[in-house]
């Protein structure tokens, strides 16, 4: 294999691996711009859509890509009964009790999915896994690369849906302006409450989709979440597009570092590239806002 | 017989346990222009938000065409038909024009009434109309104040609280801004605008209240009021 066949390779991996992430970056992006909630357990809850999947897989031989009409409305549901019991209570205090609320939460729910799944790495297979085909020398997996284009749909889904619909655009007026929204007849509780149940239901669709080439144990949400909020961070608090370009720069960027510097050092380039942007950029690649 | 469209009585209301507005009263006829001057920090907006029901009063009675509003949500307030048009000229900053004005129509249903009450808001604000797809952060300040009369005017409210529509205008705008009141006024529509800019207040206004300390000091015609020159000098800093 040439190098810059090698190269491309790398790049294409990265991409295609980027797409669980994005989403559950959109969801926390989504939470925090319109709520001004930090939920630190997105990932907690694309674990247990992992496990939801491999469940469905199991039990009933349902293909993990398919299972995603039964894993999003059902954590839509979760989604609303976080907000209800977690999220509604403290939303206007300060960031600090979201996060010690949701880390204690992120803790349970990790214990929770010991208890009930044990800590044994759990995996699907399907007849296709391993399938991939070749486009001038560049191998691309068939599984990685239907994760990816569901993550891309879902992402130009959301965004159709807030600048289309009644209710999207009411997403956005409570974002720019709370009162001035209620003001013109907005429920702004029902419109919170629709959003979390959205950002919820990205977390578990990016579990979903990532279940056929990853692999889930009680502790996998640490690591996405990491990703997450430095896709968050690095495409701008609160900005969906922003999050969707970061969410590729990370993907590949972490590609890269794995293939050259090698395993989880890899890592430290995404991080030293987002202290980079940050020095460059302190309010992230596109800026707050802009829902 | 006066006919009256927004009729406060005795009026109470604070943000703290201390009142910022006491046993204030206030009658706008219909169709016409009523005026409140005071000096800054004498109660003015407090007055215009406790008649919406943003601040709540702890006493007083609001009468709008009969009907009592007072302990209402700002929104109640708007259904019945009373628009307060905030300081600031308030827009959905990251919205276009269009994007706006079908929020402001948010509880109306029927896409042909949305329709003929956004033709309607054009007509009145050509510009507006030029600028449909323009972000509202965009605009400029004049545009953004017919933008949120526009939105104050889809809901076809009978009565409009306008508070300090000529704060942060260029002159030229503020000209502008006025005219349209006037326009609107001349169409039957019923006005109460607070303002500082007194000179034009008193061309346009039927009718003037002015208020101090949160309570009413004086009321009366443009032409009695502006005898009463020392309180003009007291409380407005300037020569009647």
């Amino acid at each position: 294999m040439s190098e810059l066949v090698f190269v491309f390779q790398t790049l294409v991996d990265g991409l295609l691996l980027s797409g669980g992430y994005i989403l559950i970056a959109l969801g926390l992006g989504l939470i925090f711009g319109v709520v001004n909630y930090v939920n630190v357990a997105q990932a907690e809850f694309s674990m247990f859509a992992m496990y939801g999947t491999w469940v469905l897989w199991i039990a009933l031989g349902l293909d993990p890509f398919l299972s995603l009409a039964i894993i999003l409305p059902v954590f839509a549901m979760i989604g609303v009964a976080f907000y209800v019991s977690m999220v509604r209570a403290v939303r206007t205090r300060d960031h600090g009790v979201h996060i010690l609320m949701t880390l204690g939460l992120a803790f349970i729910l990790q214990n929770a999915a010991l208890l009930i799944f044990s800590a044994d790495v759990r995996t699907i297979r399907t007849a296709y896994s391993a399938a991939s085909f070749n486009i001038g020398g560049v191998s691309i997996n068939i599984v990685k690369l239907v994760a990816f284009l569901i993550a891309i749909a879902l992402f130009f889904a959301l965004i159709a849906f807030l600048n289309k619909t009644r209710t999207g655009r009411a997403i956005r007026a409570v974002a720019q302006d709370e009162s001035l929204a209620a003001a013109f007849g907005v429920n702004v509780d029902r419109i919170f409450m629709i959003t979390v149940a959205i950002a919820i239901a990205l977390a578990a669709a990016a579990g979903t989709i990532m279940m056929p080439h990853l692999f889930v144990q009680p502790m996998v949400g640490q690591f996405f979440v990491l990703f997450a909020f430095a896709i968050v961070v690095m495409g701008g608090m609160g900005n969906l597009k922003g999050a969707l370009v970061a969410g590729l720069i990370i993907g590949v960027v972490e590609a890269f570092g794995q293939v050259y510097i090698g395993g989880l050092a890899g890592r430290i380039i995404v991080f030293a590239l987002i202290l980079i942007i940050l020095y460059l950029r302190p309010s992230g690649l596109f800026g707050r806002s802009a829902l | 017989m006066s006919d009256l469209i927004l009729d406060v009585r005795g009026l109470t209301a604070g943000y703290t346990e201390e009142p910022i507005i006491q046993d204030m009263g206030m009658r706008a006829e219909r169709a016409r222009i009523t005026g409140i001057i005071g000096p800054n920090g004498c109660g003015k907006s407090t007055f215009l938000k406790a008649i919406v029901g943003i601040v709540s009063p702890t006493s007083g009675q609001v009468m709008l065409d009969g009907s009592d509003v007072t302990y209402n949500t700002p929104f109640e307030t708007l259904k019945y038909g009373l628009a307060y048009i905030p300081q600031g000229r308030q827009v959905f900053a990251d919205m276009s024009v269009l994007e706006n004005l079908r929020m402001s129509a948010y509880t109306l249903r029927d896409e042909t009434v949305i329709r003929g009450r956004f033709d309607e808001a054009f007509t009145h604000f050509p510009r507006l109309y030029e600028r449909r797809q323009q972000l509202a952060g965009t605009l400029s300040g004049g545009e953004q104040s017919m933008l949120s009369f526009a939105m104050a005017m889809v809901l076809q409210p009978k009565c409009m609280l306008l508070d300090e529509p000529s704060l942060g205008l260029a002159p030229t705008m503020i000209e502008q801004i006025f005219e349209t009141i006037i326009e609107m006024n001349e169409a039957g529509m019923s006005m109460v605008v607070v303002e500082q800019n007194i000179n034009v207040l008193f061309q346009i206004a039927d009718y003037i209240y002015i208020l101090d300390s949160g309570r009413n000091r004086f009321d009366g015609n443009p032409e009695d009021v502006l005898k009463q020159e020392e309180l003009l000098k007291l409380y407005m800093g300037v020569q009647a």
